[in-house]
Order: C-alpha cells, then structure tokens, then sequence
C-alpha cells in the first residue's frame, strides 16, 4: 500500500507583476510555475538551483509568507496552516524584533496562537532553548546580543515552539563559518530524530545538500526540472542544468575553496 | 545619568554660546530705542544722551554684555524701554497667552495625525490612503499665513468666528466659564490655522515610520506565526516605528514658544508673537533677547525631552549607553 505523502504541492505557481495604482499592470512574471513534488516524513529534501531559479519565492509560498497564485499545498492530506510550518530565515537576526528579549521573542507565537498560560509558557520556551542548546538563563538576555549563530538555534527553537512539523531552511546556513555550520547541522539531525521534523533546504550550495539531504530537487527559472534521490542525482544527473551544477560542485571540490 | 550630565552641560554651553551671539547681532543693527527721539527737533541732543546713559546703553559692550549674563542667571531679564516695565512679568503674561495657543494646537495636531497616519499606512495603495495622501498636500502646500488671511476674511464676512485677538469686550463682566468659553472660541481660528500647518508633515512622517517597518523581516516573521493584524500594529510595528516620531515630538514641544508668532500676529493673539515684533520695531532689545533664549531654551528641552524618551523606550540605545 502507498503511504499518503506527508507533504504534497501540486501545481504551485506564484505571479509576480509590478503594481500600478489605477490598474494591475499586465505583464508580470510567473517567478515558480507548475511546482509539483512529494516529500515523505522525516526525510530532508534541497531545493537546488541558480539564483532567480525560484526557490525563495517557492520558500516563501511553503512558509505562507506569500500566497500562491495557483495549485495548493496540502501537508498530511488538509491545507497547510502557519502552525505546521515555520521558516528558518537567512538572517535569522533580522527576524527577531531588536527590542525583544529571546523570552519574549520565544513565547511570542504561542502568545499568538493563544496556547498555554504566563507560566506554563515560561517552561515551554526554557524546554525550547535547552532542546537548540542554548542555556534557559539567557532568557532574559535581549535577542541583539545573541551572536549569529546562537540567532539560528534561537530562530529553531521558535519554530520548535509551535510544534511545527515542517522546517524551511532558506539559505539558513550559508551565513553561518564552518563550525558553526556543522554545529547547526548536528543540532537539525538530532531534532530530526528526537522530534520527528521534515526539512525542505533551500540552498546554492550542493555540497551541503549533499551532506543533509535525503533527496535533491533542482529548480530552473521557476520549474522543477529534476527530482531524485540526493546519490542517485550527483551519480547520474539527467537534466542538463543539474549536470551543470554537479560539474561545477565537482570543479570547486577538486581545486579545494578559492583562495 | 552621566549621559544626562553632559547634555545638560551642553545645552547651557550652546546656550551661552546663542546670547553672546544675538546680543552681538543687536549692536550690530543700526540704532537703539532711542535713536528716534534724535529726529524730534523738540529734543536736544544732551537729552537723549542723558535718556541713554540713564538706561545704560551707553557703556562699551563686553561690560554690557556681563551685566547682562549676571542678570540673566538671576533670572532678571532687564528692563523694557518701550514698556517701562521689568521684561520678565512682561513675557509672563505673553507666554502664558502663546502657551495657551500652542499647546492646543499640538495637541490637536498629534490627535489627528498620529491615528491618521497609522491608518493610512496600514491600507498603503488602497482607496483611503489615496485620498488621504492627496489632501494631505493639498493642505501641504498652502502657506499658513494666506490660510489664517482667507480664514480671517471668512469670519469677518460670516461672523461665525472672532475675527481675531484673544478676547471679547465686556470680558471683565463674564463669569469665568463664560470666560473660558470666550477665550476657547477666539481660539478656534489660530489654532486651525497652526494645525493645518502642521498636521500634513507629522501624517506623512507617521505613515512612512510604520510602513518601513511593516517590510521589516521581524514583521514577515510574525506574519509568518499567524499574527492578527492588531497585535502585529500594537506589539511590532508601533514600538518599532516610534523612534522618528519621538524626535518629532521633541521638536514640537521645543517649538512650542515660536511656532506660533506670524500666525499670532496676523490673527492679533496677544501671546509672545506681537511683542517681539514690537520689539524688534522698537529696538526694545532687553524683549527680543529674553524672547529669543526663551526660545532656544525651549528647544533645548524638547529635544532633552525626545532624548529621554527615545532612552526609555527603545532597549537598544540603553545597551550601547
């Protein structure tokens, strides 16, 4: 028997036109069309491709940041809610109000979807800052004196805080050095595992598709072009933009980083 | 604290720094009070030289100008020629009259422009905001004193309003909520006046603060979480936004002396505006000088005012302090 896919976007189009006052103006763009893909739960799937390729406005449509102009996306069968998914932004700094502190900014969505009470809520978020491993006592710490780092585990442990069964990563880790990066990339596989989450990972770079993800999906001015399993993609890349993007990962990895 | 301190010590600095200034600037211009009298042939020269030496005006400028300082941080103003009388219980009555006037229009003004500025920023393209933001230059773009002129003329036509001063005759007579009555509608034409001067800038301020910070990420972010649109305005946006109107504010309050003088004088409001006028045509320079650091000190505050505002309300500025 076929599971039921724990995500499925069926034709998810999104169009852009510019505005003008007295009429909306006709030509626009479509920035992802005809986005249809299926992801399984607890899998981890990236979202390759060049930049303008689409993959943030497609992150943002998953996120509910934006609404889609066409097809749907259902998560377990029923229409996607802000409390199934939650978005870990590039700048995760940036995404926190300067004037909050991380206890604020933590029990913020809960105060908004109106779940638990003063107290319980203070618990919540003390169990959400041990789970991305920051310590409860810098509750009341103001989130601007957070370094980068710590911003994504406290943008994670927001989006832990609804519960959430989704985690958009856009371009999460690419601000992030090295060892930061893998810190943050242990902390999701643990989650994975204890939580039970789904990631989608929105991303430039293959290499950390590689590492993280279970499957890639490569994206083309706003198509999705190829889908497939992450070794069978990089062994066997069929479209010809995937082969560009392997060749090119390949010619990076071979000469070592620049510089 | 210390921060405070050294402001304080500022303003006093800058201060010191606009007497010496303006004094000067009132030798430079040409004559005194009494260089009038000289054109009288029914004067002689030796008494107005007498009338000089009397009222001091006489001595060499640096002597003056101590005499005048000491004076001053007694808070004695000097004494006004034209008046015969001390300068301070002088400007006490005019102040009061100014004060009066202004506080009501920026009052008034904040009322309106502060909701009216949110509410136009939260339907940004749509309908309302388009109509708001046409008749806000509208009103932008007519002078103050051709608004209190076509106002004036209005009410001298209809009789629907005072046209003009402070009070009605037979005032003395009036019982005092009469008297309250009286002054608040002579009132009503300066006061729209001054704020329809000032209402279409602090409107545009107010709606651009709130839809810079609408496009912010953290606001996206609490979109993303569901957030009804009032929590998002109230707990987000208007904290965040509240910066550049807090200094706004402080302007205004710091304006509060001399925002209101041409208006003053065309509608004859007996509050600083038509003294220092007066003044200045009187070469009465104890007045203009005691009106013009009242003024800056006005300033001075506002903006202290704004300062401590902004350092209680927004947690960052604490941290870098």
């Amino acid at each position: 028997m076929m599971a039921e896919p724990f995500l499925s976007v069926r034709d998810l189009g999104k169009y852009f036109a510019p505005r003008r006052w007295w009429r909306k103006a006709r030509s626009g763009r479509w920035a992802i069309r005809d986005v249809s893909f299926e992801l399984q739960r607890e899998r981890t799937l990236a979202l390759v491709g060049a930049s303008g390729a689409g993959k943030s406005t497609l992150a943002s449509c998953l996120a509910l940041f934006e609404t889609p102009d066409s097809g749907d996306v259902r998560l377990e069968g029923r229409a996607l809610r802000h409390t199934d998914v939650q978005l870990i932004p590039q700048q995760p700094a940036a995404s926190f109000n300067p004037r909050f502190t991380a206890g604020e900014a933590l029990a913020e969505p809960l105060v908004i979807q109106r779940r638990g009470r003063r107290h319980t809520r203070r618990e919540i978020v003390e169990r959400a800052m041990e789970q991305v491993g920051l310590s409860p006592d810098a509750v009341s710490k103001p989130v601007m004196e957070f370094s980068g780092g710590e911003h994504q585990r406290l943008a994670i442990a927001r989006a832990l805080i609804l519960e959430v069964k989704l985690l958009i990563l856009d371009e999460s880790l690419s601000a992030l050095d090295e060892s930061a990066q893998d810190q943050v990339l242990d902390l999701l596989s643990d989650l994975q595992r204890e939580v039970g989450l789904t990631y989608v990972l929105i991303s430039h770079d293959l290499t950390l598709a590689e590492r993280m993800a279970d499957e890639i999906a490569v994206m083309d001015d706003g198509r999705l072009v190829e889908h497939a399993p992450t070794a069978e993609l990089l062994r066997a890349p069929r479209h010809p933009r995937t082969q560009e993007l392997v060749q090119a990962n390949l010619a990076l990895s071979e000469d070592g980083p620049p510089l | 604290m210390k921060y405070l301190g050294w402001r304080l010590l500022h303003g006093v600095g800058l201060l010191a720094l606009l007497s010496l200034l303006s004094f000067m600037l009132s030798q430079v211009a040409s004559g005194d009070f009494y260089s009038q009298l000289r054109n009288d042939p029914r004067i002689s020269p030796e008494t107005v030289a007498a009338l000089r030496a009397q009222a001091g005006i006489d001595r060499p400028f640096p002597i003056r100008y101590a005499a005048w300082i000491v004076a001053v941080s007694r808070g004695d103003f000097g004494y006004s020629l034209a008046y015969h009388r001390p300068v301070a219980p002088l400007l006490e009555e005019r102040i009061g009259a100014t004060l009066i006037l202004t506080g009501a229009a920026t009052l008034t003004t904040w009322l309106i422009a502060v909701p009216l500025g949110i509410w136009s920023a939260a339907r940004r393209g749509k309908w309302g905001d388009r109509v708001s933001t046409v008749a806000v230059s509208l009103v932008l773009a007519v002078p103050d004193l051709v608004l209190a002129i076509a106002l004036l003329v209005l009410s001298v036509q209809t009789g629907w309003l005072p046209a003009g001063g402070k009070i009605s005759r037979g005032y003395a007579q009036m019982g005092s909520i009469q008297q309250l009555r009286d002054v608040a509608w002579h009132m009503v034409l300066p006061v729209t006046v001054l704020v329809a001067g000032s209402t279409p800038v602090l409107i545009r301020h107010t709606r651009a603060s709130i839809l810079e910070v609408m496009e912010a990420p953290f606001a996206m972010s609490a979109r993303a979480q569901g957030i009804p649109r009032r929590r998002l305005l109230y707990r987000h946006l208007l904290p965040a936004a509240l910066n550049p109107l807090i200094s706004l504010l402080g302007l205004s309050l710091g304006s509060l002396l001399s925002a209101s003088l041409l208006v003053e004088i065309v509608t004859g409001w007996p509050g600083l505006g038509p003294l220092f006028l007066e003044a200045v045509m009187a070469r009465d320079f104890a007045v203009v000088l005691a009106v013009v650091m009242l003024s800056a000190a006005f300033l001075f505050i506002g903006n202290l005012v704004a300062d401590l505002l902004l350092y209680r309300f927004d947690p960052r500025i604490r941290t870098v302090d």
